[in-house]
């Protein structure tokens, strides 16, 4: 079967400096291979071999229906009637290595004098191979580079060498599937874009939606599909820069700035006078006429706040200079003023205001003025600001008593400050490196946080540079693999608090809520049905959806959806609108799989979907009204069903300007079946060579793949696939005929079955479902562990898709398996670097 | 997210940046180079005026039928696809023949678009894997940073104009962070670019806020450093060997931070900036997305905030469309056009997409004033890509240009041909020694590319 494929990977005496090779190389090729080998289509071998019904991609093997190969010696621990992979390679072994072994090398490699004691004619099944132990991988060596055969020999072609080198990969990375599930490594893992963004605003209580503490950071390069893999997340000067940056914005966003409490004035700010007057020598400014003198000031939070106006009059008419004090242009208080030059007032006002950037302005607004006679004029001497007056008039952003503490109040003149920096310090450390801090790590804060106060700093200002270093240290950026290890098993099992954060940022991409770090705390994660428990309670949270959408955004490759290119010219109703309600639906339907506890084969033949009023008439599905997306029942002979009938998946594997089969193909295969086809060769054989001509339509190119040898091992499969949604155009919406031609949507797969549209395709899917849901385990369990997949997993995934099946394909299953599993909860070293 | 405006903005600022070409800004910079014991002008030769290098990253390969030129020498005759360079025909060289062998598989299978991009400045073969032990080389750019890029505010300068794919496996079985990138500090550590304008526009020329405070911000973060660097030291002893090396990354990037705090606490006060506001957001037009960070690159050199920068103009395997130049499908798709005129229609008007970029900026570089001369005649800017052929996606006969005479060092106006097979890092080497650097072999270099000079 070919999900196990998946698993072509190193094998454990294979160094990595060694491989020649990586894994997703293997992975590619041994699904092909294993694919050449089922549809009986290796150029050199071109017979068609007779086939169970659906061979057209590796079938997975019930339990007994596989007898051993005749020849085969299984040693322990190879059940041969229960691998499959081991069957597809000794039916490779046989039909298509085998017979180039025996053109090519068998010669010299025969019988007790076989040239470097290789005797290539006792292998004639995988068991043999992998009996050469270290052999094997000489002999891969010597086919790869070249060496073998020798100068002076008949050499195989490159395809020929090519389908030897696959076949020994291939038996290279075997493992069996009922091997001992080995755990493998948990490289520190430094928080990616969004589980930083996540994190800072859970832990430091900021609930502004405006604010993205990870605006900055360099974008986060992926691997294996996802963008959390340890391996992969590095830590460049750059990032490590604006980590720096981005943890001092966030304490300010958190805390709001350092507050001086009291009734000392300072100046409002510059002083503009505005109309007709002039500016006084001691600075202010003089209004002749109706006029105004502005300041702009900054106030650090919302709070009531002292402005205090000097000012005087030269006396005219019948009464005294009016002053109205506006603020942001409303008039908060007037003033009648009878100062004088010799001996100026003050007008004070007591005003709250929220924190932020305001314009105090001074307005003159009685003018009075006779030629010669009289004249009526303001001068503005000074505006001050004072404040926040007290504490208890003040609001601060929430941060600052959840991280302070309710009792804790500011210093300033008058009043000593209540800081309780220890206290504070060892709550914050506690919940940002997520578990319990010791003493001697308090210690260090705490020192660091004397050697502030020993600065100059206040004892305020030192626990907020304290807490910044907390968001830079490594303890904080990075998950750390901490755990008691066996020395007998050479594994670690993660302590509870690791294994928290492990689930954590698996389910929420965020840091554990206080609820699991208590159930840490009280030993509930050592068990199994506390596990599971906490499982479930996540699963139902909100935060979940989380999960949903980096997992689809990845693994459907929705994100590229986001940046995908649609011709407007073409496609003039495609808008921002209708991109966003395709997005929505897919993240919807998985979302509800897990919210509704559905079979996941409900993503491959739903009878209800998720749409708004735009997406449903790009559908063609009337009765839907308004912007807000809602779970519709698909009408009887709707050809939408499943994900893979989605605007979101139809539109991303096309085009800008028209559809892809192959792309679609393509997406059926590496994402849903995680059976990738390899990449096309660079130079694809000129048109002109071929049947068809630099004008042929895409259909008459895509049969000119099947008349190519080359090209048809691969388009054989990929091509009916697509093609079968060819009556969904390059943005998902239903056609009978592109250009006045019919769409024709039908197609043959190479084990003859035919397919004709969305709803043969739905059905061909189903008969897989085996190797869907092993497909999602894989990439769930790559999510969730934050590593790539390795040939050592390969007993652990088919454990986990078992386990799923008997569920009832039920991803909250799933997901509670792989939380149990011992690859979940344990980790052992990774392999030194040679 | 769009702003027609931020391109102008930026032209606007460069025009006053020239009438007060930055002297103060080179008189700071050069008592640092002292303060470090690094030799006058490090990187500099002649006059004590500084070389700058840069290296200019084109995806996809080219046409190669219209990118040829042919003759050598000082009349060779340009080609289709390179006529614009006949405007800056005396600052540029090219060099044909230029082998990038690393980026061949090898043994290695599919996968030249990733190759291309990870071999391109380190002449490495890259380890393939998707993401378990990623491992390349140091590349040319910050083999240069390491020797020279301290004796400027910035080492190096990592700029883009693509973002990576976002979802999904990047090519073949090679991790993204081998297509994202083409800079790489240290075998596994690659240096991330800027796509953003304002972001590359705030890192060159950001400060850590008003002057008044600036001191006292400095001394506290420089503490906070000290402070995470020791929790790092405690945190290894808990560690396995190969958890390590995430520290290791760790402590030394908190090194270099805490240089460049050391460094801006030893300027007394704020650094000038370009009088011009930051660039907000990605320009919608890819054209000016393109000229934005060629002349942001340029503004650093001329303002000596670095001498050492990288432009990856796109992803290698992108599939962006051109809609300005009418080319509405995807610039991979194209590139292997299966002899579709339509096709190689549309790769040809990339290809001269790039080429005009790049000639404007050489344009600019020659109309900057710097030191007794213009900016490009103390520079070394390498265009090209580790593809040849977009269509055959073979590295050998690379597409590659070289403008600027790096203070004397180089004479161009010429063509260079290069014996085949000639590895790209020989030319690398040539110009490392040209920056100043010690190096006795770089990549897969055999020795220096000797025709520089004439």
């Amino acid at each position: 079967m070919c999900a196990r494929g998946l698993f072509g990977m190193p094998n454990r005496s294979q160094r990595p400096s060694e491989l020649g090779t990586s894994i997703r190389w293997c992975i590619i090729w041994v699904l092909l291979a294993l694919a050449f080998a089922a549809i009986g289509l290796s150029p050199r071998l071109a017979v068609r071999q007779d086939r169970p019904a659906s061979a057209w991609l590796p079938a997975r093997s019930e339990a007994g229906d596989a007898p051993a190969h005749p020849t085969a010696s299984p040693p322990e621990g190879i059940p041969p009637e229960a691998d499959a992979l081991a069957e597809e390679l000794n039916r490779r072994l046989a039909n298509d290595v085998l017979p180039l072994l025996d053109v090519y090398c068998i010669d010299c490699h025969v019988g007790a004098d076989a040239e470097g004691d290789v005797r290539l004619d006792r292998v004639r099944a995988l068991a043999d191979a992998l009996a050469l132990d270290k052999g094997l991988r000489t002999v891969k060596e010597m086919v790869s580079g070249r060496h073998m055969p020798p100068d002076r020999a008949d050499q195989p072609t490159d395809h020929e060498r090519l389908i030897i080198e696959q076949w020994l990969d291939a038996a290279l990375d075997y493992v069996p599937p009922d091997g001992v599930v080995d755990p493998g490594w948990f490289t520190p893992h430094r928080l990616n874009r969004a589980e930083y963004r996540n994190t800072i605003r859970d832990l430091l209580f900021i609930d502004d939606p405006d604010f993205d503490p990870a605006a900055r950071l360099p974008q986060d390069d992926s691997g294996y599909g996802f963008d959390n893999i340890a391996d992969v997340l590095t830590l460049s000067p750059l990032a490590m820069e604006e980590y720096l940056d981005a943890a001092e914005r966030s304490i300010d966003a958190a805390l709001g700035p350092e507050i001086t409490f009291g009734d000392s004035p300072h100046p409002a700010g510059r002083l503009e006078g505005r109309g007709n007057g002039q500016t006084l020598p001691g600075g202010g400014y003089m209004l002749y006429s109706t006029g105004a003198v502005h300041a702009r000031t900054t106030t650090p939070a919302d709070g009531e706040y002292m402005i205090r106006i000097t000012a005087w009059e030269t006396f005219a008419g019948d009464e005294h200079a009016a002053l109205a004090l506006r603020i942001g242009g409303t008039t908060v208080e007037s003033f009648s003023v009878d100062g004088t030059r010799g001996e100026p007032g003050e007008y004070a006002a007591r005003v709250r205001l929220p924190a932020g950037t305001h314009d105090i302005a001074a307005h003159f607004t009685n003018d009075f003025y006779q030629p010669q006679v009289a004249d009526r004029n303001l001068a503005v001497e000074a505006i001050t600001i004072a404040g926040p007056l007290t504490e208890a008039t003040t609001t601060r952003p929430a941060g600052w008593a959840r991280i302070f503490g309710p009792g804790a109040r500011s210093g300033g003149p008058g009043s000593t400050g209540v800081i309780d920096a220890r206290a504070i310090v060892a709550e914050f450390a506690r919940r940002a490196f997520r578990r319990p801090i010791t003493g001697p790590e308090l210690d260090q804060l705490m020192a660091l946080h004397q050697s502030r106060t020993a600065a100059g700093e206040s004892a305020e200002q030192a626990v907020r540079t304290t807490l910044t270093a907390i968001l830079v240290s490594p303890r904080f950026l990075f998950r750390l693999p901490a755990g008691e290890l066996d020395p007998a098993t050479g594994r670690t099992r993660l302590d509870a608090f690791s294994l928290a954060s492990r689930i954590s940022y698996f389910l929420w991409s965020t840091m554990p809520d206080e609820a699991l770090f208590e159930a840490a705390a009280d030993g509930r994660l050592t068990g199994a049905d506390g596990l599971a428990a906490e499982v479930r309670r996540m699963l139902a949270d909100p935060r979940a959806q989380a999960f949903v959408d980096h997992f689809a955004g990845q693994w459907l490759q929705l994100r590229t959806l986001e940046r995908h290119e649609v011709d407007p010219s073409k496609f003039p109703e495609f808008d921002e609108a209708l991109r966003k309600a395709m997005g929505d639906e897919v993240r919807m339907l998985l979302g509800a799989a897990l919210r509704d506890n559905l079979p996941l084969t409900t993503l491959l033949q739903g009878d209800f979907t998720f749409l708004n009023e735009r997406l449903a008439r790009h559908y063609g599905i009337e009765g839907v009204e308004g912007d807000a997306m809602r779970r519709v029942p698909l009408p009887p002979g709707s050809p939408r069903g499943g994900i893979l009938t989605t605007g979101a998946v139809l539109t991303l594997t096309s085009g800008s300007t028209r559809t892809s089969p192959v792309k679609r193909g393509v997406f059926v295969l590496d994402r849903l079946l995680g059976a990738p086809p390899p990449p096309p060769p660079a130079d694809i054989p000129r048109l002109e060579q071929s049947p068809v001509g630099p004008d042929a339509t895409l259909r008459e190119q895509l049969a000119a793949h099947l008349a190519d040898s080359t090209c048809a091992v691969c388009h054989a499969r990929l091509d009916p696939l697509g093609l079968a949604l060819e009556n969904f155009d390059a943005v998902g919406r239903w056609r009978t005929e592109e250009a006045g031609r019919p769409i024709d949507a039908g197609g043959v797969l190479p084990d003859g079955v035919a397919v004709a549209g969305p709803d043969d395709l739905r059905r061909v899917l189903a008969e897989r479902s085996d190797q869907f849901i092993e497909t999602l385990v894989s990439g769930t369990l790559i999510y969730a562990l934050g590593r790539g997949l390795e040939p050592f997993d390969r007993p652990a995934v088919r454990r986990l898709a078992v386990a799923t099946r008997a569920q009832g394909d039920r991803w909250n299953a799933m997901i509670e398996a792989i939380v149990l599993s011992e690859t979940f909860r344990t980790c052992r070293p990774k392999e030194p670097r040679p | 997210m769009t702003s027609p405006l931020s391109r102008r903005t930026v032209l606007r600022g460069l025009g006053v940046s020239m009438a007060l070409p930055w002297l103060d800004a080179m008189a700071r910079a050069t008592p640092l180079a002292a303060a470090q014991g690094l030799p006058a002008g490090a990187g500099a030769l002649g006059g004590g005026v500084p070389t700058r290098i840069a290296f200019v990253f084109m995806p996809n390969g080219v046409n190669y039928d219209w990118w040829g030129p042919t003759g050598s020498g000082a009349g060779y005759r340009l080609s289709r696809t390179l006529e614009p360079i006949d405007r800056v025909r005396e600052h540029v060289t090219i060099i044909t023949g230029l082998t990038l062998d690393k980026a061949r598989a090898n043994g290695d299978g599919p996968g030249d678009h990733a190759r291309s991009s990870a071999s391109f400045l380190t002449g490495h073969q890259a380890r393939k894997t998707a993401g378990n032990d990623i491992r390349i080389g140091v590349s040319v750019d910050q083999f240069a940073a390491r020797q020279v890029g301290q004796a400027t505010r910035l080492p190096s300068i990592e700029l883009g104009c693509e973002h990576s794919p976002s979802a999904g496996n990047c090519d073949s079985g090679y991790s993204c962070a081998y297509t994202s990138n083409i800079s790489w500090r240290s075998e596994d550590t690659p240096m991330p670019k800027l796509v953003d304008p304002g972001a590359a526009f705030e890192r060159l020329f950001g400060d850590v806020g008003e002057a008044a405070h600036r001191e006292e911000r400095l001394a506290r973060r420089q503490s906070v450093l000290d402070f995470v660097l020791g929790e790092a030291r405690s945190l290894e002893a808990e560690l396995g060997v190969e958890d390590r090396r995430k520290l290791d990354q760790y402590q030394t990037s908190v090194r270099e931070v805490e240089r460049r705090i050391e460094a801006a606490r030893r300027e007394d006060q704020a650094r000038p900036r370009p009088d011009m506001p930051a660039p907000q957001g990605i320009p919608a037009r890819f054209s000016e997305h393109v000229d934005l960070m060629y002349d942001l690159l340029l503004l650093a050199f001329q303002t000596d905030t670095t001498r050492i920068g990288t432009l990856m103009l796109g992803v290698d395997g992108s599939n962006r469309v051109y809609p300005e130049i009418g080319v509405k499908e995807g610039h991979h798709h194209l590139s292997h056009h299966q002899n579709n005129q339509a096709m190689i229609d549309g790769i040809r008007k990339i290809d001269r997409f790039h080429v005009e970029r790049f000639t404007r900026f050489i344009e600019r570089l020659a109309r900057t004033p710097d030191g007794e001369g213009m900016l490009i005649d103390h520079s070394m800017i390498l265009f090209g890509g580790g593809i040849s052929d977009g269509n055959r996606h073979n590295h050998e006969d690379l597409p590659i240009l070289l403008a600027g005479r790096a203070g004397g060092q180089i004479d161009p106006g010429r063509l260079i041909r290069a014996k085949r097979e000639t590895p790209l890092c020989n030319l690398y080497e040539s110009m490392l020694d040209r920056m100043g650097c010690d190096v006795e072999s770089f990549g897969d270099s055999t020795g220096r590319l000797g025709d520089l000079t004439l």
